[in-house]
């Protein structure tokens, strides 16, 4: 249909094939370039010492199933000055009553503040924002100064390394630094390949995307194992009293963006992390990235604040970042296409008689989808000991397909997007 | 997003249609959605140095500014 076109000498239909190979290399190029940034030795720029408050909030809304285990590991923690506030949002379990018990057997740790209908249920980044109101109108941190008070973000199922504090406690040396996010990890990650896959995931997303951007500046902040600086909270809140956090379905990647605008420096930690509990069903995974996927549509606002108010390396990477819903659809047309394509050639072969296909049927895609699971496998085998590098690459190339995932759910979100559906179910605790 | 690494890690077509001159079955529905995708692209492409062309006109504003 387009061969007719000629865009000078080249044929349009041939432009646009190229086109689309340059979206592969364009991401492969980035990749690799992080790959390779991630690889250096990162120094802490120091400052003077302090003794600071952690506070963990855990925003919940029907966690009997594990928010005991998280809260035993939190008061565990070898560290003084550490609360836990858990911001029961209107669940009809056993949440606020496990709370409760948690209270009474750590007094002055561990905190409740319960929610109610009709004004919760409002979304994660609602009930944080009630949390730190809280936190200042009980005087829980009265006489304590907001550049040393530390919020910490922990989901119900959230399992903190025991060391977090200690490694966490020395990026915030530095007075610019606003956030800092650790790794995160799946605790379930023996119980199948589905939930290997999605350690593997963070795991490379941590140690490879999110290390790189250090040197960048653009860092991002996640839903699990968010640390930040009160004060820098503070810079957030709306003229109107409204808390730091917004309403997106991604109110973790609002918040990050907007620290660095607001001239805050966010930090990633790479010795410490965060385990939770790995999606098991393949559906409920697509769904929870479908509601991921939505909420990165939404933060499209925030690209005029990252134009105008984010240093340009920051920027331009921020941009990308954001844009990377757009290229997941797009990309999701090749494997189509090249399905099709295969499909139509074993008929042709079929039909000829003799084999059509030629050996860069297969080498040719191998080289470009494949290259990069050597690298994922050999980051995944360092964090994973006990795999073994062959088996951790033979993993990563599983890890390819894996990320086909997103294709789905990146439809099924535009799609929810176009249709002004806005409620989500969170995802159920096994 | 955690979906970064499954950019950059996608099968295409390219070169494939060389390697089988025939007219096969699908090969235009499968050129037609790589299309689709390089179009697709392409409008990207364009809007990113929209933004990009602005970025640094903030910057050459704001350091002139400041100078």
């Amino acid at each position: 249909m387009t061969d007719g076109i000629r865009i000078g000498d080249v044929p349009l239909g041939e432009l646009l094939l190229w086109s689309s190979i340059a979206i592969i290399v364009m991401a492969g190029c980035y990749n690799t370039s992080l790959f390779l940034v991630s690889r250096r030795r990162f120094r802490r720029s120091r400052g003077p010492r302090e003794q600071r408050c952690y506070v963990f909030l855990l925003a919940c809304l029907n966690e009997e199933k594990v928010l005991a285990e998280s809260l035993a590991r939190i008061t565990a923690l070898p560290a003084r000055n550490t609360l836990a506030l858990v911001i029961d949002d209107a669940s009809d379990d056993r949440t606020a009553d496990i709370a409760r018990a948690a209270c009474a057997a750590h007094p002055g740790k561990v905190h409740l503040l319960q929610r109610h209908l009709p004004n919760a249920r409002k979304g994660k980044g609602a009930a944080l924002n009630a949390g730190i109101a809280h936190l200042r109108s009980s005087g829980l941190l009265d006489g304590r100064d907001p550049r040393d008070v530390i919020v910490c973000v922990v989901d119900a199922d959230g399992r903190l390394d025991q060391h977090v504090v200690q490694a966490v406690d020395p990026y915030f040396d530095n007075p610019r630094t606003g956030g800092t996010q650790i790794g995160v990890r799946m605790y379930n990650r023996n119980k199948g390949l589905l939930a290997r896959l999605q350690d593997m995931e963070f795991v490379i997303y941590g140690d490879i995307f999110q290390s790189a951007r250090r040197y960048i500046g653009s860092v991002g902040m996640g839903g699990n194992g968010q640390f930040m600086r009160l004060a820098a909270l503070d810079t957030l809140m709306g003229p109107d009293g409204s808390g730091p956090w917004s309403d997106s379905l991604t109110e973790d990647l609002d918040l990050g963006v907007r620290l660095i605008a607001g001239g805050w420096t966010n930090q990633h930690c790479t010795s410490a992390a965060v385990s939770q509990q790995a999606v098991l069903d393949v559906r409920r995974l697509v769904r929870q990235r479908s509601r991921w996927f939505q909420g990165h549509l939404q933060s499209a606002g925030l690209v005029p604040l990252i134009v105008k108010e984010v240093p340009t390396r920051a920027a331009v990477d921020l941009l990308y970042h954001l844009s990377s819903p757009v290229l997941i659809l797009l990309t999701s047309l090749l494997p189509v296409s090249f399905l099709v394509a295969v499909v139509g050639t074993v008929i042709g072969s079929v039909e000829a008689g003799r084999p059509l296909i030629s050996p860069m049927w297969v080498l040719g895609p191998y080289v470009l989808s494949f290259t990069a699971a050597y690298a994922y496998g050999w980051v995944y085998s360092r964090r994973e000991q006990g795999l073994g590098l062959v088996r951790a690459v033979l993993l990563s190339h599983l890890f390819i397909f894996y990320g086909y995932i997103w294709f789905a759910a990146g439809w099924w979100g535009l799609w929810r997007m176009l249709t002004g559906k806005r409620t989500w179910l969170k995802t159920a605790r096994t | 997003m955690y979906g970064k690494p499954a950019l950059g890690t996608v099968v295409p077509l390219a070169g494939l249609t060389a390697a089988a001159p025939e007219v096969l079955p699908g090969l235009p529905y499968a050129r037609g959605l790589q299309e689709a995708a390089g179009a697709g692209f392409l409008l990207y492409c364009s809007i990113a140095a929209v933004l990009l062309s602005l970025k640094f006109w903030y910057r050459i504003r704001n350091s002139g500014g400041r100078s």
